[in-house]
């Protein structure tokens, strides 16, 4: 535009300027030249300095088109040779800003893209609000993250004092532990040394008891007979030896039952010789009670026990019957003995008074308990069934209806199934 | 019925042996009783007697038809005695009958009694046990 208006006004002033060239005007030309020339210089620079090819193109087009426009000037007025050269030079700038002119048409929208100062102050200050606003997210980040790892870290650290406190809590456990078996031990061995105390007391005790029954009898037979006041004295005196005599032989037997059996005791032990020597003992109760004892063992003739046990507990289950005999119907008592699985069970039963169960069945087994007061006893009898059974690992069940019987049945480890020692 | 030779009570406990000889002196079994309060004692005056070391003339000294013998004593109990007595001479021990005499009633005890072949009887000592204790060994003798 600059360019045509000044090359048409060149190429119309031309020959009039050549011929009449003043100072004024040498000044104005040389001024507009360099200004032409210092233009295309900048476009220059800046077309080098841009990045982006395309607008170089432009810059340096414009740079060209303003040299020409310098160069055209020049040549009108320094206006040398020929005017065809002129012309055609002229000619050829023309074409080349046609050129600048369509290409900078083509431009059209490129240039239009390029962002004003203003926008991009405000695209740069969003871009700066982003980046504030992205080093404030990642501060937060690290903060959160510090925070996490803080409290990993903490974590961490509880853990560690957590699995110390168990460590020491499972130490002390451990020696609690350590205490707790010795002190079951010594226990267990106090135990037995009482077991013992009692076993030995008992039985150093019985001489001394048997000497005043014997010496009871020989100051009677020393007395003269007849003596109303006498004879009822004694009868107590013999009441309370023999009390005292029967408490003895319980305790001796309870302290007995308690000591471990040496192997060599545990023997097969026929149950028919055993309920004979029984008989024997209790021959004057059994006369008095005109018992009928039957008994069937052909099932199981023999059973690997203690024969002293047996003996205790067939002693206890007869004593048992007779005692709490129903004095309406003569008494039957009725043994037999099977195998049921691993056990050789032991079947006494009786006609007696029988008992309520559901009235003192808990309590049946425990030492001193008594549920009648009709007969003498001292409460140890079923207490000592249950623990010889117990410690035998065997087992003691009892049936019993008011009014027609009890039953008791004995449940003994058959000893083919269990070739551990016996306790 | 034919009164023995003698008996020997072996027992510590010294009422026992009063009662016994009470008991045996009443029953009017023997004329000659003698008490020992242990094992050896009672060893070392059979060990005497069967060596003969003693005086013949002397009433003290008789060679016993029975002896009833205790369990538990100091210095040498029942059964100590018992295996030093088995190993006296067998025919100075034929015409000799011992008896335990015990309070217990332990299947140990009995059963051991049993394995020397002698008697065994509880305590207290009564006239119809020793009866029966009479009647099982002296049988043949008397008459």
């Amino acid at each position: 535009m600059l360019l045509f208006q000044n090359s048409s006004h060149s190429i119309v002033t031309t020959p009039a300027e050549i011929s009449d060239p003043n100072g004024l005007v040498l000044v104005g030309e040389v001024l507009v030249v360099t200004a032409y020339f210092l233009v295309a210089a900048i476009l220059f620079y800046l077309a080098l300095r841009r990045d982006d090819r395309e607008r170089k193109v432009v810059l340096a087009l414009f740079g060209v088109i303003a040299l020409m426009g310098g160069a055209v000037h020049a040549l009108n007025f320094w206006g040398s040779a020929s005017g065809d050269m002129l012309l055609t030079l002229r000619l050829i700038f023309g074409v080349i800003a046609l050129v600048g002119a369509f290409l900078l048409f083509r431009a059209i929208p490129a240039m239009m893209a390029i962002p004003s100062q203003w926008q991009l102050k405000k695209t740069n200050e969003d871009l700066r609000a982003q980046v504030e606003e992205k080093e404030k997210a990642q501060v937060a980040l690290r903060e959160a993250q510090q925070e996490l790892e803080d409290r990993v870290l903490k974590r961490s650290a509880q853990a560690i004092t957590a699995t110390r406190e168990l460590e020491r809590e499972v130490e002390s456990r451990k020696r609690a532990e350590k205490q707790l078996i010795s002190k079951n031990y010594e226990l267990v061995k106090k135990n037995a040394d009482l077991d013992d105390f009692v076993y030995y007391a008992s039985r150093d005790l019985k001489g001394p008891v048997l000497n005043v029954t014997g010496l009871v009898e020989a100051i009677r037979e020393e007395l003269p007979p007849g003596n109303q006041e006498l004879n009822q004295l004694f009868a107590r005196l013999d009441d309370s030896v023999s009390s005292i005599h029967r408490k003895l032989n319980n305790l001796a037997e309870v302290s007995r039952i308690q000591r471990p059996i040496a192997e060599e005791h545990l023997l097969m032990v026929s149950f028919a010789l055993v309920l004979e020597q029984v008989k024997e003992r209790l021959a004057e109760p059994l006369r008095l009670s005109n018992a009928n004892l039957q008994a069937d063992f052909s099932a199981a003739p023999e059973v690997y026990f203690s024969r002293d046990n047996l003996y205790s507990l067939l002693t206890n289950l007869l004593s048992n019957a007779i005692k709490y005999r129903d004095t309406q119907r003569p008494l039957q008592i009725s043994l037999s003995s099977s195998l049921q699985d691993q056990y050789l069970v032991l079947r006494v039963q009786d006609n007696g008074m029988g008992m309520d169960l559901s009235q003192y069945g808990q309590h049946l087994f425990s030492m001193f308990r008594r549920f009648h007061d009709h007969v003498e006893g001292s409460g140890v009898g079923l207490y000592i069934i249950k623990r010889i059974m117990d410690n035998s690992r065997g087992k003691v069940e009892v049936q019993s209806v008011l009014g027609e019987g009890t039953t008791f049945l004995l449940y003994f480890v058959r000893h083919d199934q269990q070739t551990g020692t016996r306790i | 019925m034919r009164k023995l030779k003698g008996i020997m009570l072996i027992d510590d406990d010294d009422t026992n042996n009063f009662l016994n000889q009470r008991l045996l002196n009443r029953m009017e079994i023997t004329d000659k009783i003698r008490e020992f309060r242990n094992g050896k004692q009672a060893f070392d005056y059979l060990y005497n007697i069967s060596a003969e070391h003693y005086d013949p003339s002397s009433p003290d000294y008789f060679k016993p038809s029975l002896i009833l013998l205790d369990i538990n004593m100091p210095v040498m109990n029942g059964f100590e005695f018992l295996s030093l007595f088995e190993k006296l001479n067998a025919g100075f021990r034929k015409d000799i009958v011992l008896a335990l005499l015990s309070t217990s009633e332990h299947s140990q005890d009995t059963e051991r009694a049993a394995a020397s072949n002698i008697a065994y009887l509880t305590k207290p000592l009564t006239t119809q046990k020793m009866q029966d204790l009479l009647d099982a060994y002296f049988q043949e003798e008397g008459e």
